[in-house]
């Protein structure tokens, strides 16, 4: 009974592990995009000036 | 006749360009499937599955086991493919696919070692034999992991993409060479006695060859959804990288200009 | 002949460089007889002890000392942009792979001269008289492993751990020629002709595999 917990928590462990580094890596490229973003539209407004 | 491709390579960039956008678009939906498949999986796996005689509650284990190793050799096979790919067609997609595909094999390949290993133990008695399917599985590993150490140790300007494509062509080519000189190693020795177990695949009854039929599917959507959010990312990546890289040049070219004038 | 001029150009070009300066050779030479050394520490050394762990330590000791001369062989051509010169040449990249891979070949089996009696020295391993038939294998299984350990030299060689590196790809893909070699002796020793045979086919199965992929696909690593 505990191996069997035990292999279904380390599935699960991994599993979940792998989805955090997933979004983690979605929050970095959000931000840089947003960043870039802010970048583009203040080059636009500089040029309307 | 106007939607046939009038070449392999308007095909291939149609297929990257079309399929692409379209599987991300679905892509959430994949991902909420393959939850609710995944809660069904293990509904079935707690609540409704009979105990098997023998073995008990390890052999629940099996549930999750098998389906792993089933994605972890899928996905070492796709990096065959997209490698093959790569080095015929060029295009980016099939590089960033062949390095998800290797990333996410790989993770499923230390879940398949891991829930083996803790299914051994209390039926074999020990966590590792050296079995021929455990060897080949563990070098495996090793192979693969390999092949993502050296895209992370790239030299910075070295065409990566193509050289990882080679080594995902010949890791996988030896796969099947290992498996038979690891086969061929143990049948020369005496068996050890641990090994006396049934075949999975075979007499299974209905019940839990229902279970594993819809554990696999649902192993299936969690890959897919797992290997297309890491292309997309990989993909928007690379797209934010060149958009930056745009937005220097441009603005130091502005500035220059402006110190001239 | 005239075909693998270049290959035989470049053989004796390293062989040239490599009597020049043996420390490289005599280095390995040296490494790999400490991995024999250490093997004898690995368990109570009776003689029956011995002969098992024995060609296990003559084949890790091969592998090892291997991995750092084909780093080095390669490293070699690195350096100076000698590489950029042979890129150059208008010979084409099959013709570099087969004579460095050659001249590994070569170098393996020269270190293999002394490690083989010494390992049967120190190991008290008895092949009841069939050298020849362990000389060839160990041919064989040398050809292979200097066709991947070539290969890989010039894939970690794009890298910034290059020395860290081949072992961690080159070891995993060579364990049907590891396994070749130490079953296969162990078969001869016991007088089993067929299994000998089984495990030679194997690995000139391995060679004439990974020797062909190597060469067509070592012009895709090696450019720039």
């Amino acid at each position: 009974m505990t191996w069997y917990l035990f292999a279904y928590v380390a599935f699960w462990a991994a599993l979940f592990g792998y989805l955090l580094g997933l979004s983690s890596r979605q929050a970095r490229l959000n931000r840089r995009a947003a960043e870039l973003t802010g970048r583009l539209i203040a080059r636009a407004g500089g040029r309307d000036t | 006749m106007r939607w046939l491709p009038r070449s392999w390579r308007q095909f291939w960039s149609t297929l990257d360009g079309r399929l692409y956008h379209f599987l991300v678009d679905v892509r959430p939906w994949i991902g909420w499937f393959a939850v609710g498949t995944m809660v069904f999986t293990f509904g079935l796996v707690f609540w409704w599955v009979p105990l098997e005689a023998v073995q008990g509650y390890p052999q629940k284990i099996f549930y999750i086991h098998v389906p792993s190793a089933w994605l972890a050799y899928t996905a070492f096979g796709l990096v065959f493919v997209a490698s093959i790919l790569y080095l015929w067609q060029r295009s980016r997609l099939w590089d960033i696919f062949a390095r998800c595909a290797a990333e996410i094999g790989f993770l499923f390949t230390t879940l398949t070692l891991v829930t083996g290993m803790l299914w051994g133990r209390p039926i074999w008695g020990a966590f590792w034999t050296w079995d021929a399917r455990l060897t080949t599985t563990l070098i495996l590993w090793f192979i693969y992991g390999g092949y993502l150490l050296l895209r992370a140790f790239a030299r910075p300007g070295a065409d990566i993409g193509r050289i990882a494509a080679v080594v995902g062509i010949i890791g996988f080519l030896d796969v099947p060479i290992i498996h038979m000189s690891v086969l061929w190693w143990r049948t020369l020795h005496p068996a050890p006695v641990v090994m006396i177990l049934d075949d999975p695949g075979g007499g299974l009854p209905t019940s839990m060859l229902v279970t594993l039929l819809v554990s696999l599917s649902s192993f299936t959507l969690v890959f897919v959804y797992l290997l297309i959010q890491r292309v997309w990312q990989e993909r928007t990546a690379e797209n934010l990288d060149l958009l930056e890289t745009l937005l220097d040049r441009t603005d130091r070219a502005a500035r220059t200009k402006g110190r001239i004038s | 002949m005239s075909t693998f001029a270049p290959a035989l150009a470049i053989l004796a070009k390293d062989v040239r460089l490599e009597l020049r300066r043996v420390e490289s050779l005599a280095t390995m030479t040296v490494f790999a007889g400490l991995v024999i050394l250490i093997f004898a520490f690995v368990g109570d050394p009776t003689p029956a002890d011995l002969a098992r762990v024995g060609p296990g330590a003559l084949w890790a000791s091969i592998l090892f000392a291997g991995a750092l001369g084909f780093e080095r062989w390669f490293a070699e051509e690195e350096r100076n942009a000698a590489l950029h010169g042979l890129l150059l040449a208008p010979v084409d990249r099959e013709m570099l792979f087969l004579g460095k891979w050659a001249g590994g070949t070569l170098f393996l089996l020269a270190l293999e001269a002394l490690l083989v009696p010494a390992a049967a020295t120190l190991y008290r391993l008895d092949l009841g008289g069939r050298w020849a038939a362990f000389a060839a294998l160990l041919i064989v299984v040398t050809i292979g492993y200097a066709a991947l350990g070539t290969f890989f030299a010039a894939v970690a060689a794009r890298t910034t751990a290059s020395q860290l590196l081949l072992p961690v790809l080159l070891f995993p893909l060579s364990v049907p020629l590891l396994l070749a070699g130490i079953e296969g002796g162990q078969a001869l020793a016991a007088g089993e002709a067929g299994d000998y045979r089984d495990w030679l086919g194997l690995a000139l199965a391995f060679d004439v595999l990974f020797g062909t992929v190597c060469t067509m696909a070592f012009g895709t690593v090696i450019e720039e």
